[in-house]
């Protein structure tokens, strides 16, 4: 067992191709500029920027059940950050998850994805995160989950699985723009770590990429050319203004999770990415789901305002909340205006899966584009006592636009209110970690019990 | 009299036959209206009774898109602030048809008795306001919905609702 432990750990410790060019430093300003878009394309920041006035110089929380853990320092600082990585030290830990003293990093850093980087572009990322981010010596808190979570090695196993080792290239049968949009969506942008459902061992489901998966409280929905489940009733425009802005208008608002992905990426990248990405996604496999309807397709404007205003007895508890607090922005019959969108034809409410509005009531929207936050309060535990929202009031809000402006086959229970208000504690960036962790858990267990098998044999 | 005016009174809250009855074609109209405007005949359907409230109110406030549901709230309410509404209803339907008025500038205009004109002002009222009856006795009806309200709802957003950030225009730089 000693000897397969120590094999296992040796596997991806293997060198990788040794990179030639971490003479020419510090760059020329093209390639720093270069490796700032790779690096912004990458979203890097999301997680690792905790606080805007230290970029990168990580330290973001993500509360779990486990205990707490923080993104890494990835500063040049020599101390506490990759100061003293050289570019292949760097490029395997941005592309395999093992930093130089050999500990693993959780998937949580999607190194999945960004193992297919290119080599170019990881040069210019390891130059330009050396020479033009400025070092913070400052220490991250230390991860520290209890036993068994804390064996990192285990992720030497989920890596054997799933991890790739691939580069991306073009390929003979798609267009330079599709290639570039794949590259894309697939590695940089890593789009499939939310939006791409997990096995069991919470490795990518084969056949189903992009088709839509679970994120903690929150849902990615499935984003592949599907009519009913999928984008595929989407015109490019409203796809290339939900990721350069956060809003299709009258479609979809980017809130959670999503929101950060635009907040710190896609509102930045060039019109031509854009569009390649938009090629691309036009071009994967559709994944059917169980929508019967397209979920941008539901509702319309009305409401009870007429009937219910002004009376103090028997009013329907769903009415009354949103009356009182969600048609302050979004309009008494639900038609929004200016920046509160309408909530009828949105896809959260269209959704097949309650998550979305309930997270969006609990956890509220945050997003800045273009100097401009979208905010819209959320009413969970994080809210002024004020503000706050029972279980009881979410259900029957959330069923009463479900009903009346959504889907109307949605419905939520009180406990899956609570459920959410619990999952949702977490920062949202790092909600697909958790999941993640779940997998590389059960695996750690399975392999415990293997363990346990072998030595019972022995004895 | 005291016993009367209790029995009216209840008879507002538990509809009695004869005073309801415009309300109830009513009702059953908006019914009606519901299934047709769905299928695309929306006009048409209150013209027939001259006591109706909806037709009455159309030519007091000028507008034939008033809304159904609140016609009949407003109704309600006002005969439960006026045992008499119904009867003063009745008359100034009869008014209206008789004179052929079109348009509550004409009407007014015409030698109208106090009480025709109060019966009319508290129907407008309640349109403009939302609210029917006064002081401790208001009840209030419509809110947003109010006619008040919809001459600037293009531009400005009804009070207590938001327009949204920047509604007003971008921040000035100071
Ligand atoms: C960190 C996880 C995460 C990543 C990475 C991510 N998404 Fe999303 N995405 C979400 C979530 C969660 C939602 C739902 C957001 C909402 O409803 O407001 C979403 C929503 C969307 C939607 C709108 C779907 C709808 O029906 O409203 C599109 C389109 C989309 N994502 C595309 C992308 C693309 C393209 C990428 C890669 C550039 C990407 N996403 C990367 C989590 C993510
Ligand atoms: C203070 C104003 C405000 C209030 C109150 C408010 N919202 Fe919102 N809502 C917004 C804004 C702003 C957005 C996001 C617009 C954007 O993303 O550009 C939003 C977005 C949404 C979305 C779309 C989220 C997504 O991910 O696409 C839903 C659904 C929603 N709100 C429902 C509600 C419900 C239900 C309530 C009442 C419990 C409510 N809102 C209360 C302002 C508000």
């Amino acid at each position: 067992m000693k000897r397969i432990a120590t094999l296992l750990a040796v596997l991806p410790l293997m060198p990788i191709a040794a990179a030639a060019w971490a003479a020419d430093m510090p760059g020329s300003s093209d390639l720093i500029e270069k490796g700032r878009q790779v690096a912004v394309a990458a979203d890097c920041a999301a997680c690792h920027t905790a606080s805007e006035g230290r970029p990168f110089a990580g330290g973001y929380p993500l509360q779990t059940p486990l205990g707490t853990i923080y993104s890494t320092n990835i500063t040049p600082s020599v101390k506490n950050g990759i100061g003293a990585y050289d570019e292949a030290a760097f490029a395997r830990a941005v592309r395999e998850g093992v930093k130089p003293d050999g500990t693993h990093l959780y998937p949580a850093m999607p190194y999945p994805a960004y193992s297919g980087i290119t080599d170019a572009d990881l040069h210019a990322l390891y130059v330009y995160f050396k020479s033009a981010v400025a070092p913070e010596d400052v220490s991250p808190p230390k991860t520290d989950l209890g036993f068994p979570f804390n064996i990192r090695a285990s992720m030497i196993l989920w890596n054997m699985l799933y991890l790739p080792y691939q580069r991306f290239a073009p390929t003979a049968e798609e267009t330079p723009q599709i290639a570039r949009g794949r590259y894309l969506v697939d590695t940089l942008e890593h789009c499939g770590t939310c939006h791409t459902p997990r096995g069991l061992m919470m490795g990518p489901q084969s056949g189903k990429d992009l088709g839509g998966a679970q994120l903690g409280a929150w849902v990615a929905p499935n984003i592949t050319p599907d009519l009913l489940s999928g984008i595929g009733t989407w015109s490019d425009e409203a796809l290339a203004s939900y990721l350069k802005t956060g809003v299709a208008a009258h479609l979809a608002q980017a809130a959670g999770p999503m929101g950060e992905v635009v907040e710190h990426s896609t509102q930045y990248l060039p019109d031509g990415d854009i569009q390649a990405m938009i090629a691309y996604l036009r071009h994967v496999p559709s994944v059917k789901g169980q929508a019967v309807h397209p979920r941008s397709e539901y509702g319309a404007q009305g409401g009870d305002e007429a009937s219910l205003r002004g009376l103090t007895s028997n009013v329907d508890l769903g009415w009354k909340t949103f009356s009182g607090v969600c048609a302050t922005c979004h309009q008494v019959s639900g038609q929004g205006r200016n920046q509160y969108p309408a909530l009828f034809h949105n896809t959260v409410t269209g959704a097949d899966s309650p998550d979305n509005l309930v997270a969006t009531i609990l956890f509220g929207v945050r997003r800045t584009v273009d100097g401009q936050t979208h905010y819209m309060p959320g009413f969970g535990d994080a809210a002024a006592w004020t503000d706050q929202l029972s279980d009881a009031q979410i259900t029957a809000v959330a069923n009463y636009v479900f009903k009346q402006y959504g889907n109307p086959s949605m419905h939520v229970s009180a406990s899956d209110v609570a459920k959410e208000r619990n999952r949702g504690s977490l920062a949202s960036s790092m909600q697909k970690f958790l999941s993640i962790l779940g997998g590389v858990f059960a695996l750690v267990v399975i392999v415990g019990l293997f363990a346990l098998l072998l030595r019972r044999k022995r004895a | 009299m005291i016993r009367l005016s209790k029995s009216l009174t209840r008879s507002s809250v538990m509809p009695e036959r004869r005073v309801m009855l415009g309300r109830r074609s009513m009702l059953l109209g908006c019914g009606v209206a519901g299934l047709l405007g769905a299928a695309g005949y929306s006009s048409v359907l209150y013209a027939s009774d001259q006591t109706d409230f909806l037709k009455v109110s159309s030519i007091l406030t000028g507008k034939d898109d008033l809304d159904p549901t609140l016609a009949a709230r407003y109704e309600a309410s006002l005969t439960r602030h006026q045992a008499d509404f119904p009867k003063r209803l009745n008359i100034l339907g009869h008014i209206i048809a008789q004179g052929s008025y079109k348009d509550v500038e004409s009407l007014f205009a015409s030698s109208l008795m106090p009480s025709d004109r109060e019966t009319a002002m508290s129907i407008i009222s309640a349109w403009y306001l939302g609210v029917v009856g006064e002081a401790d006795q208001a009840e209030l009806i419509a809110f947003s919905d109010a006619l008040m309200y919809q001459p600037c709802t293009d531009v400005l957003v009804v009070p207590s609702y938001g327009a949204g950030p920047l509604a007003w225009g971008e921040k000035p730089p100071v």
